[in-house]
């Protein structure tokens, strides 16, 4: 555990130097002058160039690369903040956000979008309506059986989870193998291409009030960290924050669905990475991690659009970077979770 | 295998069928050398035939649609319109095409096929599989090689000596050649450096696309077009994505698409605004029914899908009747002549 | 005097299994009551009724005369604090984030800690001798300190009762007796403990009363003076024992299968059993009996 506000400071720091980087990253070189022409001439109406060049570079700036800078800021640091609540909330370091089931019902959701559907639109309606339903779904199947609420939780988040994958499963079987199955295997490898200016500004409005909810109840997360009976004689409405907790978590992670299809293992990496660095205590662990993931997945897309012609999938990237860093956390992380 | 011994293969399957014919004269079977080059033993009357995945499906449909024994894969509510209704009561009994529909051989014997047809390609499972697989239908197993446009006319006169339908097929195999040598000449006529460039967009985003050699993007270079996404094809899955800049990077002349979501909101869409063929409105959506005239299935649609191309790519060069193509097109392959107004219907989102 | 916890004719099954079996007691404020029982006899499961915990399958809990089950948990966190048995945390809080934690039944639902209330969780850790431990983690200190750690949370919460499930397991001789003297002190302040134990010694030695499970069934009630006797416990564990007296007046356990080489009879104890009842009425305790066909002398003496 490091000193909280200098490692805060120093990862926001590095988040906005990243950020201005990956504007002038990209597979259509731009440089460094050109981005100052650019600056001057929307600002002061100054050409510094031709006019066509100047559309050019606003379209690359404003258009393509800003939206997925981002995007990227956005999924990252949801689905770092919901995986860090969702590990506080069933103390358990290893636990990611699809724990009950966002991630397959999205799955499912959007397949079903892309065969029956074929509207970009309703696909990404699709994924949060089944995304929502699945951990709707684990939470009455827990609701069926008395006993340790989280574990009941947990096995209905299994069970939806695997029902929603059950589903997906037949989807693709019955999807046309020349187009629609290509298009949902490779939608469910994740990326950022799709999303436009447009859809972040809807989706964005939700995450970041959903943010700011679980910001609110961190002192109820430590608590929580303590087991349901702990909680409980602290004074904390157990039930209640937990379904708020959850809610807003889910929210979150089936809206990155929508905005960038599956990304695997920043939920789980990132909490870690975080507690690593400044503790356990959620009232700055989830704000770090959400700058963390953030920043993380700026540089996964960054690599994502640049190292080849082709785009390499994001949820590739997350986990083929995410699973060597986790290793290393495993080994430091012997003597309890810290 | 070279391209010449192949090419002998070819015509090896004639001679001996015309061997045989005079010395068996009417016999109950007759034995036939399939394009793989092997020996094989066939019914006199075939009466039920079976493809062992869309493109061998494809090709009986067109030759003789009365004689499938089963479809590959459910036909799509679109497609149905523009299909033999002959098609439409055959049950699904899947295929080997490297998706999960594989048959349950049960179904597949249900169906008594005579003869199983299958389509022989590097994608494909290899002949020794697909021959240890299919032995319990106890069926005689027929190759038809079919990797390039360009053979379509011998796999046209194979399909008709196969199935007696040689008056059927040449006419086929003609219109393939006649498709052949147009592009040849638009080749011909258009410098290199007067070529277009073109972008192949596919998914809904349009992000991503096939390389210049990738057996899915084939049309683009018959028709005279540059694919602008040079690379070598790893394998015959395609789909390669692209990031949007390297699309202005390329910034191609020509896109054609196969997605309407992406043809309808493509004008809308500020990041593809400064690319030079949506500047110019070239982008052109591929007619898609009853089966894609490009390529997802790549089938015979695209004898005329490459005319269709090659006019759009060079309307001086190439100019085309599209109403009038396309009515003989699908009164010939598909025997259903189109009215006017299912004619827009092919060529509108 | 009104009980201030008070537990009436509850029973309690989990899974079909019965664990507690018409139990009642009732705590006066200021009062230490341990209670004691072989493994699986429903102590711990009594400590979460009184906390509202579970919900009682027959018979009431109450709280200042309040079912307990009616009470925001917000509202019974202010009166009665649970200490657990120290356990592993998955997450390495600092001491001081945990202590802390007891100040959530005084704040509203969206709140921040404030200043004061770190001062007030240094204060209560301060007085249990842990304040230098502040910022280190919990998973990071001694089984005693953790249990510290957990009573300065129950005194920041505020709270005058503290319900605790075996304090002293896991922890070591030393450790053991300074916890003890901590529960002295507190309870000589007028704080309320319940507390489950397996050492009936430590009962004999702070006094208080004992409340004796076996199977789900009060066995026995009273003073640990009174309650603790030979027979009770021979008969609570299924294991001869032996009660007896050191030379400065100090009742203690022992068993005999350990003894039985030294022969030093005492037969003090069974006299002393019997005659101090007089003293039950005067501590304020009241027994409450425990079943009906259960006639023993400590039943009839509660009958108010």
């Amino acid at each position: 555990m490091m000193k909280r506000f200098p490692v805060v400071l120093a990862i926001s720091l590095l988040l906005a130097v990243a950020s201005l980087g990956s504007l002038l990253l990209g597979r259509y070189p731009v440089s460094l002058d050109d981005m100052m022409n650019f600056t001057s001439w929307s600002f002061h109406g100054c050409p510094g160039g031709k006019e066509q060049e100047m559309g050019l570079l606003q379209n690359i700036f404003l258009d393509i690369r800003l939206p997925r800078i981002i995007g990227a800021v956005m999924v990252g640091s949801a689905l770092s903040v919901s995986g860090t609540a969702f590990q506080s909330m069933f103390i358990n370091p290893l636990v990611s956000p699809g724990l009950l089931g966002v991630l397959a019902g999205a799955s499912f959701g959007a397949a079903l979008g892309m065969v029956f559907f074929n509207s970009l639109l309703w696909v990404q309606i699709l994924a949060f309506a089944f995304g929502c339903g699945a951990v709707s779904l684990s939470m009455v199947l827990a609701r069926f059986n008395t006993g340790d609420r989280l574990l009941m939780l947990i096995l209905g988040g299994i069970i939806s989870g695997a029902f929603f994958t059950a589903l997906l499963s037949i989807v693709k079987y019955l999807a046309d193998p020349y187009n629609q199955l290509p298009a949902i295997v490779f939608w469910l490898m994740g990326g950022l291409s799709t999303l436009t200016n447009d859809l972040l500004i809807y989706l964005s409005l939700p995450i970041l009030a959903s943010m700011a909810a679980l910001m609110t109840l961190t002192p109820y997360m430590n608590a929580l960290s303590m087991g349901d009976e702990e909680a409980r004689s602290l004074g904390v409405h157990v039930g209640l924050v937990r379904a708020v907790l959850i809610s807003c978590a889910t929210l979150m992670s089936a809206l990155t669905v929508v905005m960038a299809g599956i990304i695997g293992w920043v939920g789980l990496v990132v909490p870690h990475i975080a507690r690593m660095l400044i503790g356990p205590d959620n009232r700055i662990l989830i704000p770090t991690s959400a700058l963390i993931g953030a920043l993380y997945l700026l540089l996964m897309d960054d690599l994502s659009r640049l190292v080849f012609t082709v785009e390499i999938p994001l949820g590739i990237l997350t986990a083929l970077c995410g699973i060597p860093f986790f290793v290393l956390v495993l080994k430091h992380a012997r003597k309890g979770w810290g | 295998m070279t391209y010449n011994t192949r090419n002998r293969l070819r015509i090896l399957p004639m001679t001996v069928l015309l061997s045989f014919f005079f010395l068996h004269g009417h016999s109950l079977a007759r034995d036939i050398v399939d394009m793989a080059g092997r020996m094989v033993t066939v019914p006199e009357k075939i009466k039920k035939i079976y493809g062992t995945s869309p493109p061998a499906t494809n090709l009986i449909c067109a030759v003789a649609p009365e004689k499938l024994a089963g479809l590959n894969t459910p036909i799509r509510d679109a497609e149905k319109k523009f299909t033999d209704p002959i098609l439409l009561k055959l049950p699904v009994v899947g295929g080997w095409f490297g998706q999960g529909q594989t048959p349950n051989m049960e179904s597949l014997l249900a169906v008594h096929p005579d003869l199983i047809l299958a389509w022989q390609s590097k994608q494909s499972m290899k002949n020794t599989d697909i021959e240890k697989v299919l032995k319990p239908l106890n069926a005689p197993l027929v190759f038809v090689v079919l990797d390039h446009v360009k053979d379509y006319p011998a796999v046209f006169r194979f399909m008709g000596m196969l199935l007696e339908e040689e008056k059927q097929t040449e006419a086929l195999a003609r219109y393939a050649e006649k498709t052949l040598s147009d592009m040849k000449s638009v080749r011909a006529a258009v410098p290199e450096k007067k070529r277009v460039t073109v972008y192949y967009a596919e998914n809904d985003d349009g992000l991503s696309t096939e390389c210049e050699g990738s057996m899915h993007a084939e049309l683009i270079p018959l028709c005279s077009g540059v694919n602008v996404h040079t690379c070598m094809a790893k394998d015959g899955y395609g789909m390669d994505k692209v990031s949007m800049e390297q699309v202005i990077l390329y910034d191609p002349q020509v896109i054609v698409t196969h997605s309407v979501p992406f043809y309808t909101g493509l004008f809308a869409d500020k990041r593809w605004k400064s690319i030079r063929a949506v500047r110019d409105k070239r982008v052109y959506l591929i007619p898609r029914e009853p089966m894609n005239w490009f390529d997802r299935p790549p089938s015979f649609m695209r004898l005329i899908g490459a005319r269709w191309l090659a006019h759009n790519f060079y309307p001086d060069v190439y100019p085309w009747n599209a109403d009038e193509e396309t009515q003989a097109f699908y009164s010939l392959f598909l025997d259903r002549p189109l009215a006017k107004a299912e004619l827009r219907e092919i060529f509108e989102p | 005097m009104m009980a201030f916890i008070s537990v009436n004719q509850v029973s309690f099954a989990y899974n079909g299994k019965s664990v507690l079996d018409q139990v009642s007691v009732a705590i006066p404020k200021g009062e230490i009551l341990w209670v004691l029982g072989p493994n699986g006899s429903g102590k711990t499961t009594l400590l979460k009724l009184i906390l509202g915990f579970y919900r009682p399958d027959a018979g009431t809990v109450l709280v200042n005369g309040c079912p307990v089950l009616n009470l925001p948990s917000r509202i019974l966190a202010r009166d009665i604090a649970y200490v657990p048995q120290v356990h592993h945390m998955a997450f390495s809080f600092r001491m001081l984030d945990v202590v802390m934690m007891g100040r959530i039944p005084h704040k509203p639902f969206f709140f921040r800690y404030s200043k004061e209330d770190e001062h007030l969780a240094e204060s209560a850790m301060a007085r249990l001798g842990i304040v230098h431990l502040k910022n280190r983690p919990y998973t990071a200190v001694s089984g005693g300190e953790r249990q510290l750690c957990l009573i300065a949370r129950a005194l920041t919460q505020g709270a005058r009762t503290f319900v605790m499930d075996e304090p002293v397991s896991g922890l070591d001789y030393g450790n053991q007796i300074r916890l003890l003297t901590i529960i002295q002190s507190l309870a000589q302040e007028g704080y309320t403990f319940i507390q489950t134990t397996h050492f009936p010694d430590h009962a004999l030695w702070m006094d208080g009363q004992v409340l004796m499970l076996k199977n789900g069934k009060v066995v026995r009630e009273g003073s640990a003076e009174n309650a603790i006797t030979r027979t009770s416990l021979s008969d609570l564990y299924h294991l001869d024992m032996d009660v007896t007296q050191t030379r400065s007046g100090i009742r203690v356990c022992v068993p005999d299968a350990l003894t039985s080489q030294i022969k030093k009879k005492s037969r003090t104890d069974t006299s002393n059993d019997q005659t101090k009842e007089g003293r039950n009425r005067q501590s304020g305790f009241v027994l409450i009996k425990s079943k009906k066909g259960d006639k023993g002398k400590w039943g009839r003496d509660m009958s108010m």
